[in-house]
């Protein structure tokens, strides 16, 4: 390189003088010393660049630690441990058990789920994935590329579509999750899923459609959003907030009436409008109260329990008495371990119950 | 200013704002030793991040520390250890084999800048100005400027070639250049600027 024709993007761009700067170089560090003995035009360029180099190590080094101060700060405020298992008995009487727990596995399971429900929610920045995806037992938060941050529950997937970020912000989503979206008036925010999709321009909502489950709900809790229901025949609806839809696939009706098309034709016109989200009687949401680390039922049956805890905690529940499965019960769990919730369950209306090692775990539940 | 053992114990006592110090105080320190140990920038800052969130939530049965710096750096060592080895079935690295050795516990070359206050060099115009480069130039210039990164390891990391990547670098630089002489813009960053100043004033 001629001295007289380099100047300081010349010299930043050259690895040899930032080992300079960084005194990471015995050999560099001597050739630079001496390149600024040749002359004062030379010292110069030297102590400019040198001085424009630190400013850029420190500006970046400030602009990255901020941001990720605000992440841990963020991060802190989900992982709140409140206290409190609160129980309501639903009715029933309660009755004397004779538990036959074993509890050496049970308390083997207790310290498994404690520690697997912990390692829970796991933060990622999605920038080079397209997929995420959750396991039974596991929950991630992920932040999309434009500030979106998805709360994805157990069992999940999310796809995030190509040319993110562009003209539309689109994912596709089979499984359960929480969105807080960045407000961006020019470029939509949808969430598409099998009978749904939820157009949003900055808000915050839950979607709950699994594949395998019939009924798919959209929760709305700040902002505005226009939900399609593509099954049907592309209805749209406007949320506002504290307000729900739910879409429930019956498709044996529909094969059943598939033969004579003027009702399957009326079927499809259903009347579909949207809820108010009711509070329960402890003044919980339970539509979101995953989000906040909290299993929430409110005179759910058993059937539908298992299969919250199924995905929660990774687990395969299989019914051995049937009539179990109608059993229902209110209550409210935060950070609890799954044979708590059991135990806590069988207060209110006996049952018992066995977990059985294994990967995955299985439980029995017998009247 | 509060030393770290005080910080510390503030922590155990569920002060936020001063675990969130502590966090501030050694973050690049943890940041540069593992990006010595390790390439992949985002495992180590997610790394720390489990390391602290899980101090914060053990809070109330963690002991006083002899000496927070030290406890800090070998438990996060230990961490991205195990957790590299559960990214990566391979055997780890023998630098971090050697882990809890005196060599991890001296300065980085980042680290020493740091420590030298310059606070002066701090720049609000050049930071809004690398918020507003094109993503693919701020990125090669946080690799090269902050994480330091070879060439040639950025050429592995981003599959370009090391001419596109010095070009890009190139190009980044004298649109950065050219708008320090710009009058700086009003940002909320000029808070953040001022009481770091302050900050390292009072220090």
């Amino acid at each position: 390189m001629y001295p007289d024709k380099m100047n300081i993007e010349d010299l930043l761009t050259d690895e040899s003088f930032i080992n300079y700067c960084k005194n990471t170089s015995a050999e560099d560090v001597s050739y630079w010393t001496n390149y600024c003995l040749e002359g004062e035009a030379q010292r110069q360029l030297v102590a400019a660049a040198r001085e424009k180099y630190l400013e850029m190590f420190y500006t970046l080094a400030f602009m990255d630690k901020k941001a990720e101060v605000e992440r841990l700060r963020s991060r802190m405020h989900q992982k709140e441990t409140a206290p409190v298992i609160r129980l309501d008995s639903n009715g029933g009487m309660k009755r004397k058990l004779v538990l036959r727990l074993l509890v050496a596995s049970s308390l083997l399971a207790a310290v498994f789920f404690t520690a697997r429900y912990f390692i829970g929610a796991d933060d990622h920045i999605a920038e080079s994935h397209n997929e995420v995806l959750t396991h039974y037992g596991e929950r991630k938060n992920i932040q999309l590329p434009d500030g979106t941050i998805v709360y994805l529950n157990a069992g999940s997937n999310l796809k995030i579509e190509a040319d993110f970020g562009l003209l539309a912000r689109t994912v596709s989503l089979d499984g359960e999750a929480f969105f807080d979206v960045k407000q961006n008036k020019e470029i939509p925010f949808i969430v598409k899923t099998t009978s749904m999709d939820i157009k949003a321009l900055g808000t915050s909502f839950d979607v709950k459609a699994y594949k395998n489950d019939k009924t798919t709900t959209t929760s709305l809790i700040t902002g505005l959003v226009e939900v399609t229901l593509k099954e049907n025949d592309n209805k749209k609806l406007v949320l506002h907030p504290n307000q729900k839809v739910e879409w429930t696939r019956e498709e044996k009706h529909v094969a059943a009436l598939r033969a004579d098309t003027v009702q399957t034709h009326i079927l499809a016109k259903r009347e579909v409008m949207p809820e108010k989200i009711r509070l329960t009687d402890h003044g919980h949401v339970k539509e979101i109260a995953w989000k906040e680390n909290r299993l929430v039922f409110d005179n759910d049956p058993m059937e539908e329990i298992a299969v919250l805890l199924e995905r929660w905690y990774g687990v395969q529940i299989a019914f051995k008495d049937e009539e179990v499965r109608n059993y229902r019960f209110t209550a409210v769990f935060t950070k609890e371990e799954l044979g708590k919730v059991l135990e806590f369950l069988k207060e209110s209306r006996s049952f018992s119950f066995t977990i059985e090692p294994g990967e995955p775990k299985r439980v029995y539940i017998y009247k | 200013m509060d030393t770290d053992e005080s910080l510390w114990n503030g922590m155990r006592q569920g002060k936020e704002d001063m675990f969130l110090e502590l966090y501030n105080r050694h973050y690049h320190t943890l940041f540069f030793i593992g990006l010595k140990e390790i390439s992949d920038a985002q495992l180590v800052k997610d790394t720390i991040q489990q390391l602290f969130l899980y101090l914060w939530e053990k809070k109330k049965s963690i002991h006083q520390a002899e000496n927070v710096k030290s406890y800090l750096i070998t438990s996060f060592l230990r961490k991205l250890t195990a957790d590299w080895k559960k990214n990566n079935n391979r055997v780890a690295y023998l630098h971090v084999a050697g882990m809890g050795s005196q060599q991890d516990l001296l300065p980085t070359p980042e680290e020493e800048l740091i420590e030298k206050n310059e606070a002066y060099h701090l720049s609000v115009t050049l930071a809004d100005h690398v918020n507003e480069l094109p993503n693919r130039q701020r990125e090669l210039i946080f690799l090269r400027f902050y994480e330091g990164l070879s060439y040639e390891k950025i050429a592995e990391q981003t599959g370009l070639s090391q001419r596109t990547i010095y070009n890009s670098i190139h190009e980044a630089l004298k649109k950065l250049r050219l708008e320090m002489h710009h009058p700086a813009k009003p940002s909320s960053l000029n808070v953040m600027v001022l009481l770091f100043i302050i900050t390292l004033v009072i220090l």
